[in-house]
């Protein structure tokens, strides 16, 4: 613990401790929120009175320990944001003889530990500002919001600086990894870098010997909420568990549908310059079926005529001039010219008759090709694959909570709601994407090369 | 290597209590006899007696004399400090060794440290008279504090004699990677210092 002396204000009268080190250089007086000069006999240097005072839990003369570190309250200054919407935050000076100077922040129930750092370049960070994501550290740090300023709202005790109430501080703020962020700070005679750092509320106030009923807790988000731990690294654990759970799940689903579409089955397949009728079976009804005829020249496919019928009808035909489909008229044929046509058609599960025809009949040489392929990836595939994952991802929750209360229970069960919640929300997006996938093909350039009926 | 780094360069006696005093650097200008607190001279093989010094008022510090610590992976000893004053306040500049033998000095002014190895000096004395702070010097460096310090005392071994009440002037410049200078001037001459800042956190005293 530091030292600590008395004297008495220059301005009121009243007590003040002093309790920090050689570099304080102001202290402001409680009672009547003189700022009073260290350095020069404590003679005023200006004063916060009918300022605003903000509802904090700690108090100047607090000790407790942070990073292992004993810190010493000595000084607190609110701070506010010039610009609407009005942010306020508190930061506590804290003192340490080992390890002089920090400060303790608070923001509506968010702790976090802040130090001066001066192995950030401050003369590099000058030269290019507009630079994002400046490294620090071993780690990359990126700018959260677009700089802001700040003005000194409350002061009291002790502080390293001279406090004014009109003076602007602009800030920048760089996100970075495990809690951390860098601020830059530019006041009119100081260009400043601190590194800060989230702390445990609970050990913290517990550290400092706040009292239960002025304890106050961030507000968390219903997702933040359910990955709540006692400390950060837990939580912070649980919610990469959550996430790298999703992450394969959404890959694996990923795959899974991207191959459903690059895959097939052939149905058929065939070279002939031979009129043919062929019996074909089609397994699923969940994708569509491609129908791709190749003739040598353009010419050639002019004299083809193609059908797919069931036992009652004709599903649908196409030729040269015209494309008839059971559905309806659903877009027209091939152009003159092309010498290939591509077809895709929802076909029902069941057999079907496939049929060509030509005329003229073809010389030896030349050859059609077609080629009759179904889709081999079903829906039903997707829904084993869920169902493994959410078994698999159950089982990790499970050995992932510690069995040890009615919280981590219950936050079992939230998580585990939530993976369903994910899951199903995830499928009614995938049904969707099929959807507009069906949509999107059926007026497709390869459906409008479909022909009118001229089936018998 | 802890071995190593605590082994003196050689040992003497205190001519004034006849104590044993280790010596860590061959070059060695000056020591404080732990025992008896006089000051003695090193010269070449022999050690003079040179007065009775004030003893430092113990300060809680990270740092503490003869007492290896651990810093990136490498181990240093303190073997001397010298105190000084600001006027509110007072840093402490510790003469460190290494593990393999190399010599450094680490600033420590209310939690903030910089490791800084002493290198052929290139600056002239002259530079204090038109210095400013904000200045940039070369294309490097720009300057960021000029003051002044008084010696309050020192204990362990020095690298050059040191009296209580010495006054020397020095500036501190900052690079642009975040490296640090400092040129001191004092009676025995200019010295320059280049080095970085180090977190304090990162200091594990072995």
């Amino acid at each position: 613990m530091s030292e600590i002396y008395a004297i008495r204000c220059t301005n009121c009268g009243g007590s003040l401790n002093i309790r920090g080190g050689g570099r304080v250089t102001t202290v402001t007086c409680e009672y009547c929120s003189s700022v009073l000069d260290m350095t020069a006999e404590y003679k005023v240097l200006s004063q916060f009175q009918d300022k605003y005072r903000p509802t904090v839990p700690f108090k100047l003369g607090m000790v407790g320990t942070i990073k292992g570190v004993e810190w010493t309250i000595i000084g607190w200054v609110s701070y506010k944001t010039t610009d609407f919407p009005v942010e306020r935050w508190s930061e506590f000076f804290l003192y340490s003889p080992l390890y002089g100077y920090g400060w303790l922040i608070y923001e509506e129930g968010i702790l976090s530990f802040s130090k001066r750092v001066r192995d950030f370049s401050l003369l590099k960070w000058q030269k290019n500002k507009t630079n994002k994501m400046p490294f620090f550290r071993k780690s990359h740090y990126m700018l959260a919001e677009e700089p802001y300023n700040i003005e000194i709202d409350f002061v009291q005790g002790e502080l390293s600086w001279v406090a004014k109430a009109n003076d602007t501080i602009r800030c920048w703020d760089y996100n970075g990894p495990n809690h951390k962020s860098l601020t830059v700070e530019k006041s009119a005679n100081e260009l400043e870098s601190y590194l800060n750092e989230r702390l445990n509320n609970k050990e913290i106030y517990a550290s400092f010997g706040v009292k239960q009923e002025d304890q106050v807790e961030e507000e968390l988000s219903t997702i933040d909420s359910l990955f709540k731990e006692d400390t950060l690294e837990a939580s912070d654990k649980s919610r990469k568990s959550f996430l790298m759970q999703m992450a394969i799940l959404i890959v694996v689903i990923a795959l899974t549908i991207g191959y459903s579409f690059v895959s097939s089955k052939t149905l058929f397949e065939t070279d002939t310059n031979q009129p043919f009728s062929q019996l074909i079976k089609v397994d699923s009804s969940a994708f569509l079926s491609k129908i791709v005829i190749k003739a040598p020249t353009p010419a050639i496919l002019d004299t083809l005529k193609f059908g797919i019928y069931n036992r009652d009808s004709y599903v649908f035909t196409i030729d040269k001039n015209s494309l008839n489909s059971k559905n309806g008229n659903i877009g027209r044929t091939w152009d003159r010219g092309d010498d290939e046509v591509t077809i895709y058609l929802k076909l029902e599960r069941g057999e079907y008759r496939v049929r060509l025809n030509m005329s003229p009949p073809l010389d030896a040489y030349s050859k059609i090709k077609v080629v009759i392929e179904e889709k081999v990836v079903r829906l039903t595939y997707l829904l084993i694959v869920l169902a493994l994952l959410l078994i698999s991802v159950a089982l990790s929750y499970k050995s992932n909570t510690p069995n040890n209360g009615s919280q981590s229970k219950s936050q079992y069960l939230w998580l585990f709601f939530a993976a369903i919640f994910g899951y199903v929300f995830f499928g009614f997006y995938i049904l969707l994407f099929i959807g507009a996938f069906y949509m999107i093909a059926s007026y497709s350039k390869d459906a409008e090369n479909l022909w009118d009926n001229d089936d018998d | 290597m802890m071995k190593d780094i605590m082994t003196p360069f050689k040992s003497i006696n205190c001519p004034q209590c006849g104590d044993t005093l280790p010596l860590y650097f061959a070059h060695a200008k000056i020591a404080q006899c732990e025992s008896c607190q006089s000051t003695i001279f090193l010269e070449d093989e022999s050690a003079r007696l040179a007065g009775h010094s004030s003893v430092l008022a113990p300060e809680p510090s990270l740092i503490e004399l003869n007492k290896t610590f651990k810093y990136e992976k490498k181990y240093y000893l303190p073997v001397g400090m010298v105190r000084y004053s600001y006027g509110r306040g007072f840093w402490e500049e510790w003469w460190l060794k290494d593990d393999n033998q190399d010599e450094y000095w680490l600033s420590v002014d209310e939690g903030d440290m910089a490791l800084e190895k002493l290198v052929p000096n290139e600056d002239k004395a002259n530079i204090f008279k038109t210095a400013k702070v904000g200045q940039p010097v070369g294309s490097n460096w720009v300057i960021t504090e000029i003051d002044r310090g008084k010696c309050v005392g020192f204990s362990g071994s020095l690298p050059y004699e040191i009296v209580e009440g010495q006054k020397h002037n020095y500036i501190q410049l900052s690079g642009y990677d975040a490296s640090i200078k400092t040129i001191e001037v004092d009676p025995s001459g200019v010295r320059t210092y280049i080095g970085k800042w180090i977190d304090p956190f990162a200091i594990k005293v072995v």
